[in-house]
């Protein structure tokens, strides 16, 4: 089984969102304690497929990890799973530790267009969701698959995925295209 | 209503991390204006959280270091808005008061915003009516509109819209014929004009 479809399989990670929602109100360091043993690892895990060297990586996971427990009242369970909201923290904290810029949009911008209002049970749609993304993850034809998971893990141009699997970039390009929306698409059925 | 996004894939390597600033550029000021590509946005991010959760774990030190330190304040990150009428998410390619636009053929006026490694990045203001000079691309082009809008031949680009160009295409655009039109404009490699008129433009612009 390829780690994409790997990814679609149930994990304890729904205990850990609802382990991380309490913990900006609670404060407590036991809690902090169990997302740190089930993240802390992974984490460097990620950071390490991604080329990182392992005493940095260690060093990144526990960065991101303090950043965990500085802003956890920041964390909206309606809005992310703690995976993904720990994917997003350690993404950006390895872009800064390159030295590298990534724009990001600003909520509090005068322009900013917000989303429609969300229904009343949205968290619990959110959880649903999530489910849907998973499945359709791991019904992604292996050459959709492929490219998702170079796309995460090699942090390279499309052209340079592209180049190692001798493809056309076209090619690549119009398999991201599809893998996202075959995800996305999930989201549409549900409302 | 906008009806015009960036590529599925650019949305997905900005999701990933690995897009580049300029492109990233385009992206996040995209987001500013567009919930439904916020949304594809947090599936992306929701792949690379699954691929977070099911990644197999390695060795790790355990959590005491980082427990001694949670009493530590947090670093807030100072957020110093300018007031230039451009979303914030340009404020750090801005000059703080006015823009230092540069005149580069009838109509037009260009703001370089950022260079770096073959990408460029600018504004771009054009009076209504204004014409961009037919050219083609080297590379990637992405055009986002924040005023106005435009036409090449094609398709309108109106509010919020991104037009996505590579070297297949050849395009000549027209700003709105009462307001113009104000894009966000990044492109690597050279554009390759068709008429000694547009390589005139393309030496001004240094492009």
């Amino acid at each position: 089984m390829n780690d994409v479809a790997a990814a679609a399989v149930p994990t304890p990670a729904q205990e850990m969102t609802t382990l991380l929602s309490g913990l900006g109100a609670s404060r407590d360091r036991d809690d902090f304690g169990r997302l740190f043993a089930f993240y802390a690892p992974r984490v460097k895990a990620y950071l390490m497929r991604q080329g990182t060297e392992a005493t940095v990586a260690e060093e990144l996971a526990q960065e991101a990890m303090l950043m965990v427990w500085q802003k956890a009242a920041l964390f909206d369970a309606s809005k992310a799973s703690a995976s993904t909201w720990i994917f997003t923290i350690v993404r950006n904290l390895r872009i800064d530790a390159l030295r590298r810029h990534r724009p990001a949009f600003d909520p509090t911008d005068p322009m900013f267009i917000p989303d429609a209002p969300p229904s009343p049970d949205y968290e619990s749609e959110y959880a649903e969701m999530q489910d849907r993304i998973r499945a359709a993850m791991s019904e992604l034809p292996g050459e959709q698959a492929t490219v998702i998971r170079l796309a995460f893990f090699e942090d390279k141009p499309h052209s340079e995925i592209a180049a190692q699997l001798a493809l056309p970039l076209g090619t690549v390009k119009s398999r991201l295209r599809l893998a996202l929306r075959r995800m996305a698409s999930v989201l549409e059925i549900a409302t | 209503m906008i009806q015009r996004h960036p590529h599925d894939d650019l949305l997905l390597s900005y999701a990933a991390g690995s897009l580049d600033e300029g492109s990233s550029l385009i992206v996040a000021t995209h987001l500013t204006f567009c919930a439904k590509c916020r949304m594809d946005v947090l599936v992306a991010e929701t792949v690379g959280g699954a691929l977070l959760d099911a990644i197999a774990p390695v060795e790790m030190g355990d959590a005491a270091d980082v427990m001694d330190r949670l009493d530590e304040p947090a670093a807030v990150p100072s957020r110093a808005t300018k007031e230039t009428g451009f979303p914030r998410t340009l404020d750090p390619y801005l000059p703080d008061t006015t823009v230092a636009w540069r005149w580069f053929g009838p109509g037009l006026h260009y703001a370089e915003l950022l260079k770096k490694g073959g990408t460029k990045v600018g504004l771009l203001r054009c009076a209504p009516g204004a014409e961009v000079p037919l050219h083609s691309h080297r590379g990637e082009e992405l055009t986002l509109v924040l005023a106005g809008n435009y036409h090449d031949g094609e398709s309108n680009f109106s509010y919020g819209d991104v037009q996505c160009a590579d070297d297949t295409l050849q395009h000549r655009p027209v700003a709105h014929a009462d307001i113009g039109c104000t894009v966000l404009i990044m492109n690597k490699g050279n554009l390759r004009p068709k008429s000694v008129v547009a390589r005139l433009f393309v030496r001004i612009l240094g492009m």
